[in-house]
C-alpha cells in the first residue's frame, strides 16, 4: 500500500475573509511549497482534500498551476490518477478532471 | 516603255499566324486562372462556412451560458457565479481542444486559455463586487477569442489557400 501525504487546500483560503483559491502562480507556488514532484518521486500517493463547507470556489487557473509541472514530468491523467487522489465534492472532482484532461492535451500536442 | 521593278512582296502570313497563337494562348490562360479562382471562391466560401459551424456556433452556443448569467444577474455578487463561470470556461477550453485536436490543428488554445484566465481571475479578486462590473470585462474578453478565432482562421487555415499549400493536421 502506498504512503499518503495530504494537502489539505481547505487550508488556502481564510473564512469569514475569503472562500475561493485562484491564480496559476499561486498554484505552482503552492505545489513547490509541498514539494508534491518530490513527493511522487518517492512513491507516495498525493491526496488532496477540499472542505467544500469553506471552500467555494476554485478557478482553472489555480488546477493548472497546480499540476503544470507534473503533467510536464507524467503527461497522462491515468497516470496522475494512480497517484492523485481528489477528497471533495462531485463538483471539484469534475473541476478537476476536466483541468487535468485540458492539461494532458495541452502537454501532449 | 516602262520599267517595272519587283520588289519583293511579304504576305504577312507568318506574324500574324505567330499574333493569333499568342492571343489563343492568352485566352486559354486567362480562362484557365478564371475558372480556378472561381474553385478558389468557392471553395473559400465551404471553408469559411465549415469554420463558421464547427466553430463560432459551438463556442457561441458554450457562451450563451455566459450571456445568461450576466444578463441576468447583474446586481448580484460576482462572488455567487465564480463557480458556475469557470465551469462554462472550462467547458469552452474543452472544446476548443477537441477542436484543435480533431479539425484545425493549428488553433493556439493555450492562448486562448490565457485569454479566459485574465478575465475570471479579476472576478476571483473582486469578492464584494456585482457581477454588473465585470460586463465590461466580459464581452472584452469575448470580442478577444472571436478575434483570435477569427484571425486563426484567415491566416492559419483559410489563407494557407491562397499559397496553394493547404494542409490540415488530420
Amino acid at each position: 500500500m502506498m504512503k499518503e501525504y495530504t494537502i489539505n487546500l481547505t487550508l488556502l483560503v481564510n473564512p469569514p475573509f475569503t472562500d475561493s483559491i485562484s491564480g496559476r502562480e499561486f498554484g505552482e507556488q503552492h505545489a513547490k511549497d509541498t514539494q508534491v514532484l518530490k513527493h511522487i518521486h518517492d512513491g507516495e500517493k498525493i491526496v488532496l482534500t477540499i472542505d467544500s463547507e469553506f471552500v467555494k470556489a476554485i478557478n482553472d487557473s489555480f488546477i493548472k498551476g497546480f499540476f503544470s509541472k507534473i503533467f510536464e514530468k507524467y503527461h497522462t491523467v491515468e497516470k496522475i490518477k494512480s497517484f492523485v487522489e481528489l477528497r471533495s465534492n462531485d463538483n471539484f472532482q469534475r473541476l478537476f478532471e476536466k483541468n487535468w484532461a485540458i492539461l494532458e492535451a495541452i502537454n501532449n500536442a | 516603255m516602262h520599267n517595272f521593278h519587283h520588289f519583293p512582296i511579304e504576305s504577312g502570313a507568318g506574324s500574324s499566324n505567330l499574333i493569333a497563337v499568342i492571343a489563343i494562348i492568352i485566352s486559354v490562360l486567362s480562362l484557365i486562372s478564371s475558372i480556378y479562382l472561381i474553385y478558389l471562391t468557392k471553395r473559400l466560401e465551404i471553408l469559411y462556412q465549415e469554420f463558421e459551424s464547427l466553430c463560432i456556433k459551438n463556442v457561441e452556443n458554450i457562451f450563451s451560458g455566459l450571456d445568461n448569467i450576466f444578463d441576468q444577474n447583474e446586481l448580484s455578487l460576482a462572488s455567487d457565479h465564480r463557480s458556475h463561470i469557470t465551469t462554462i470556461m472550462t467547458e469552452l477550453q474543452g472544446f476548443l481542444i477537441s477542436l484543435r485536436d480533431s479539425v484545425y490543428g493549428k488553433i493556439d488554445v493555450q492562448s486562448l486559455i490565457d485569454i479566459m484566465e485574465s478575465f475570471t481571475e479579476k472576478i476571483y479578486v473582486g469578492n464584494d463586487a456585482k457581477l454588473l462590473e465585470f460586463k465590461g470585462d466580459y464581452y472584452s474578453t469575448k470580442l478577444k477569442i472571436y478575434n483570435s478565432l477569427y484571425n486563426h482562421a484567415i491566416e492559419k487555415e483559410i489563407g494557407i489557400l491562397l499559397i496553394f499549400k493547404r494542409k490540415r493536421s488530420i
